[in-house]
């Protein structure tokens, strides 16, 4: 058995008094990707969120339990959220990069608000960073362009490219490819193959072909429960539960 | 996605309903090699319709879990069915030229018909206890195939009989022993549709 990146343990999500993730505990393995399935409104995105400490950010929202990175609890009384987040890095549905930025300096910002100041150790970190995120032969030559320019592909693996460069262990996404065309998706499953060899990917979708393809294993929730999880090849060739059957054969969400 | 699965499962039960019928007309002296072919060619529709519809509906419905093993399974039993319509013309080729009743293929006969029709109920039934009562009763139907081919080579050996009558019944001997086996695999393919597990190769945890 491969090395524990991350562990989950009787995690709950609140919005006020409504529950809306219940008891979860998941493993994560480290150099795997890991996809959260499930019907609109199953909580996988609120989840997520409750992993780098984002959700706690929204007026009213709460969480219980615990997440354990590297032997500590991420909501340990004395865990800094601003720490958490450099080590477990977070990629939005929306492509984001930083407006009126450039290229070069969405990837950097990072490492600099960090404390990197050596002109050559950044350029060599932007560079590193946009080829990992597949980027770097598209826009070597115009790295001074604003990062908004870019298509909405080529932005989503900049936003990539900007996670990497603060080398987090753990790389959180959000639907990353929902308001891509499929030719940008395949570029960015391809990058999370690619990422995996340093990274642990743990990513929301809603296209079930997209968890096939790229995962690991696979985790289904259902309002707010964790219904299954396991071997993205053993939840989609013989699901043990009734309701994953339903709902990766349509039938149900 | 469903409807599909169905359509896709009714026209494998119609293509049985053909083997189940050319097996039988095989061994009777009520139709012609010629008829017989009319059935096969019925089967080989089938076997090309189904191949294709199981291909469109993968390609076009990605299925997943039971839909998926529902159309492999389907894909998988449709090549036994094709084998099993080419082998009762080669038993039909044979049996015509066999000119006294042997009780021996009789009985070899009586139970891969029973083999046969049991693997296309548990097919339709989802009948797992069925499906391994076929696998199970193979190991007979290779008994008895065995006992023949022994038993005739040496009635022809001592000249009991003509070589032209015992070669023809170890030939049929032959084919029926075969479709014993495409039964044994069909079963095979329905416990995989029905439990995901493959059992294959003398694997029967």
């Amino acid at each position: 058995m491969s090395e524990i990146a991350l562990e989950v343990k009787n995690l709950n999500a609140y919005f006020n008094d409504f529950r809306a993730v219940k008891d979860i505990n998941l493993t994560y393995y480290k150099n795997s990707v890991n996809a959260i399935i499930g019907p609109s409104g199953c909580g996988k995105s609120t989840y997520i969120r409750c992993l780098n400490r984002i959700h706690e950010e929204v007026e009213g929202a709460s969480v219980s339990g615990e997440v354990i990175l590297g032997g500590k609890n991420i909501y340990a009384d004395n865990a800094d959220p601003v720490e958490i987040r450099r080590h477990i890095g977070m990629v939005f549905q929306k492509p984001n990069p930083f407006p009126s930025m450039s290229i070069y300096d969405n990837v950097t910002i990072g490492p600099k608000l960090w404390g990197e100041k050596n002109k050559s150790k950044l350029d060599e970190i932007a560079e590193n960073c946009l080829k990992k995120a597949a980027l770097w032969d598209e826009v070597k030559d115009k790295l001074h362009q604003d990062g908004t320019s870019l298509s909405g592909g080529q932005q989503q693996r900049l936003c990539i490219a900007r996670t990497l460069a603060i080398n987090p262990p753990i790389i959180l996404m959000d639907e990353p490819t929902s308001a891509l065309d499929p030719i940008a998706t395949v570029k960015i499953e391809d990058l999370m193959n690619e990422i995996k060899k340093e990274y642990t990917v743990i990513v929301v979708t809603h296209n079930m072909q997209q968890a096939r393809r790229i995962a690991d294993y696979t985790s289904f929730f259902v309002l707010g429960d964790l219904i299954e999880h396991g071997l993205t090849s053993d939840i989609f060739t013989n699901p043990k539960e009734k309701k994953t059957e339903d709902y990766i054969s349509g039938n149900f969400g | 996605m469903n409807n599909q699965v169905e359509e896709l499962r009714k026209n494998i039960i119609e293509m049985a309903t053909l083997v189940e019928r050319i097996l039988q007309e095989s061994m009777s002296s009520q139709m012609s090699l010629k008829e017989i072919f009319l059935i096969e060619d019925e089967i080989n529709t089938y076997h090309k319709t189904i191949d294709d519809n199981v291909f469109k509906y993968i390609a076009l419905q990605s299925p997943a879990a039971r839909n998926l093993r529902n159309a492999l399974a389907i894909m998988k039993m449709n090549s036994e069915l094709e084998r099993m319509g080419d082998q009762a013309v080669n038993i039909k080729r044979y049996f015509k030229k066999i000119k006294t009743s042997h009780a021996l293929i009789e009985n070899l006969s009586e139970e891969v018909t029973q083999m046969v029709k049991k693997s296309f109920n548990a097919f339709t039934s989802r009948d797992l206890t069925l499906a391994m009562d076929v696998i199970k009763s193979d190991e007979e139907v290779n008994s008895l195939h065995r006992d023949i081919i022994k038993d005739y080579i040496r009635k022809i050996k001592d000249e009991v009989i003509s070589f032209d009558e015992g070669f023809s019944v170890i030939r049929v001997a032959k084919n029926l022993e075969r479709i014993g086996d495409h039964a044994t695999n069909v079963c095979e393919d329905i416990i995989f549709l029905e439990s995901g597990a493959d059992i294959r190769h003398g694997n029967h945890e």
